[in-house]
């Protein structure tokens, strides 16, 4: 029996075996007793936490522990929940709706479902619940149940809501505000349009706007009213009818240039009333530059100025009717006192003749202050005309410094410089002119001998000096001497006259389209230029 | 034989002395206030010369030459326009007047002009 002496393999192997297995065994026994510690003190940990309720679920989502989070969130006690469906959480609708299955159905396919909602505690309320379901494996992957993790975020999501609700409720308030804003917008664009209207309505005159081209587009019922005719009429061009027939040409000529230059149009025309009388506008046109519309438009105002002109006309009529009026005795004074002289030259009666002489003079000078009022009011109204002839300008110079020569014994005037030549001018005007500056010169030299007038031909110009030694002119009042009315201020109780010569002697060489001057200084006497710029005639 | 003159004017003072002036002148002198008269008197009178006056009411010295200078019994007769009308000059060529004299006027000054305006007349009907 060789069995017997042998050692059998297997009983020493069983023997280690034994050993290792009950080494084993003690090793998994302490293992096990080590996971289930830790198990213990995972679930002691889980059971503990207050502000999770989690909890296992089985395959059927049935509850299979719960923890101090859960019963604080959800009000059940352990044993009372433990077995039950989770589906109790869910609210109604949400139950109705399959929600708990379906968020089970997502754990299974997606290992893991979140969703956030009202769920319902034991006591009925509500919470807002933030619940991860996550699925629990095998080591097959089998499912063996789900995790599921739930936080009350009801206050946050009041809280939330709040926000919500409060951002809603700016939103609202902000659209109202931005409503009543736009309303108010509204109200003034439409009120501001009302005023414009208003106004435009209520002024007196005649206010139109035009496009570009000149087709009327808007007008104040003035101009209805005045005229009689409606905006048809207006818009089909038969309106010219109702200006005046003599200056519709004037007008249209103007109008037109205005329509292609886009320039300001200003002319006075004669307006038909309905009733058939005319009176006299002043039609101002203006292109104007929409900024909104991007776009030029005429805007043209009719001024009613007929009882202006009529006075104006009535004013000059005056003035023609009263120096003619004036001068009518003053004709018969003058030729008396002419008589009156040839009886005394013959009579050799010295003394008289000097007195009548002078009586004469003084006659001479009332007549120039009337003409000079004729004159001013035809200035004003641009009534003054020129004579325009062929003159020899020397000859004139001579005469007029004769006449003037013949008014003053004290003063001597001189002529230096030659000007003989033919210049195209108005004669009696120019002489106006010469006589004007020359008495001026002896006027405003009381007190010094000498004169001197001077004379150049330039290419096409002639310059004209009158230089006198006597009181001057402050530099500030150069330009000024020229103005109506103009007077030396502290001489003007020592120098008679109105004021007005310079200005019409200005008037009359700007309209030979020349120039009048003065170079002075005070106590260094006076030099009045003038430069008429005429074509020059060489005999 | 003394020349004619036929002075028109609305002012009597002024027909007065002027009378008085050119009688002085050795002129006959017939005056006029109004201008319809001027023409009763033209067959009587028969002046080689006429003063008119511009402002005349009634016809109006403009309304008096301009008929003088279409007449052909009248035309040839100088007419010289007298005024304080400043417009004379103007008024003297548009109504073919033979000339003007200014109102207030020189005494030397009338005279010359209308003898100057005689002897061109002569002049013309000697041609």
């Amino acid at each position: 029996m060789d069995g017997e002496n042998q050692i059998p393999p297997s009983k020493m192997d069983s023997d280690s075996v034994l050993i290792n297995r009950s080494y084993i065994n003690l090793l998994q026994v302490r293992e096990i007793q080590e996971i289930r510690k830790r198990e213990e003190r995972y679930q002691m940990m889980i059971a503990e936490i207050e502000d999770y309720a989690i909890l296992l679920l089985d395959r059927e989502g049935l509850i299979q522990n719960w923890n101090k989070g859960a019963e604080k969130i959800k009000g059940y006690k352990a044993e009372e929940i433990i077995g039950t469906s989770f589906r109790v959480f869910y609210t109604k609708e949400d139950q109705d709706r399959q929600l708990p299955e379906l968020l089970i159905k997502e754990a299974i396919n997606n290992n893991k479902a979140n969703h956030e909602g009202w769920r319902v505690r034991k006591d009925g309320t509500y919470f807002w619940g933030s619940v991860v379901i996550t699925a629990l494996h095998d080591e097959c992957r089998n499912i063996i149940g789900f995790s599921k993790v739930t936080r009350d975020l009801t206050e946050r999501k009041l809280a939330e809501d709040r926000l919500l609700a409060y951002a809603g409720e700016l939103n609202a308030k902000n659209k109202e505000l931005e409503s009543a804003y736009h309303d108010l917008q509204h109200a003034r664009i439409q009120l501001a349009d009302d005023r414009t209207r208003y106004i435009i309505e209520a002024l007196p005159h005649i206010v139109a706007t035009a496009t570009s081209d000149g087709a009327l587009n808007y007008s104040n019922k003035n101009l209805f009213n005045f005229t009689g005719l409606n905006f048809q009429k207006f818009k089909k061009d038969e309106w010219y009818e109702i200006i005046h027939e003599e200056d519709r040409a004037n007008f249209m000529s103007a109008w037109e240039r205005s329509l292609f230059t886009g320039l300001e149009m200003q002319i006075d025309c004669r307006l038909r009333r309905t009733d058939g009388e005319y009176f006299w506008h002043l039609v101002i046109a203006k292109l104007l530059y929409h900024l909104e519309a991007q776009m030029t438009f005429w805007i043209v105002t009719f001024t009613n100025i007929d009882d202006q002109k009529k006075l104006t006309e009535k004013k000059d009529e005056f003035i023609g009717i009263a120096s003619h009026e004036l001068k009518t005795p003053l004709t018969s004074a003058k030729a008396y006192i002419q008589l009156l002289h040839s009886v005394l030259e013959y009579k050799e009666d010295n003394e008289a003749l000097l007195y009548v002489q002078k009586a004469n003079t003084s006659i001479d000078k009332l007549n120039n202050l009337i003409t000079e009022l004729l004159d001013i009011s035809k200035i004003q109204h641009n009534k003054l005309h020129l004579n325009i002839s062929d003159f020899n300008l020397e000859e004139l110079l001579v005469e007029s410094i004769e006449l003037m020569q013949a008014t003053s014994s004290k003063h001597a005037i001189y002529l230096t410089g030659s000007a003989k030549i033919l210049v195209r001018a108005d004669k009696e005007r120019i002489h106006q002119v010469l006589i004007n500056l020359l008495s001026n010169a002896i006027k405003y030299s009381p007190a010094s001998i000498r004169i001197d007038v001077r004379v150049s031909v330039q290419y096409n110009e002639i310059v004209v000096a009158v230089i006198d030694y006597g009181v001057g002119i402050p530099i500030t009042d150069h330009k000024k001497v020229f103005d109506k009315f103009y007077r030396v201020e502290e001489k003007a109780t020592q120098f008679q006259g109105l004021g007005i010569g310079l200005f019409i002697c200005a008037e009359i060489v700007h309209r030979h389209g020349g120039k009048i001057w003065v170079e002075s200084s005070p106590g260094n006497g006076s030099s009045f230029f003038f430069k008429l710029p005429i074509p020059i005639y060489i005999p | 034989m003394k020349k004619r003159i036929l002075i028109c004017d609305d002012d009597e003072d002024i027909l007065a002395v002027c009378k008085t002036i050119l009688e002085r002148n050795d002129f006959q002198v017939s005056t006029s206030l109004t201008c319809e008269s001027i023409f009763n008197k033209m067959p009587f009178f028969n002046p080689d010369l006429i003063l008119m006056d511009l402002w005349i009411p009634e016809m109006g010295g403009e309304k008096a030459t301009l008929k003088l200078k279409s007449d052909k019994e009248t035309r040839h007769i100088p007419v010289i326009l007298f005024s304080a009308n400043q417009e004379i000059e103007k008024m003297a060529s548009k109504l073919n007047a033979n000339d003007f004299i200014v109102k207030p006027f020189d005494m030397k000054d009338l005279v010359a002009k209308i003898n100057k305006n005689l002897s061109s007349d002569q002049e013309r009907s000697k041609e």
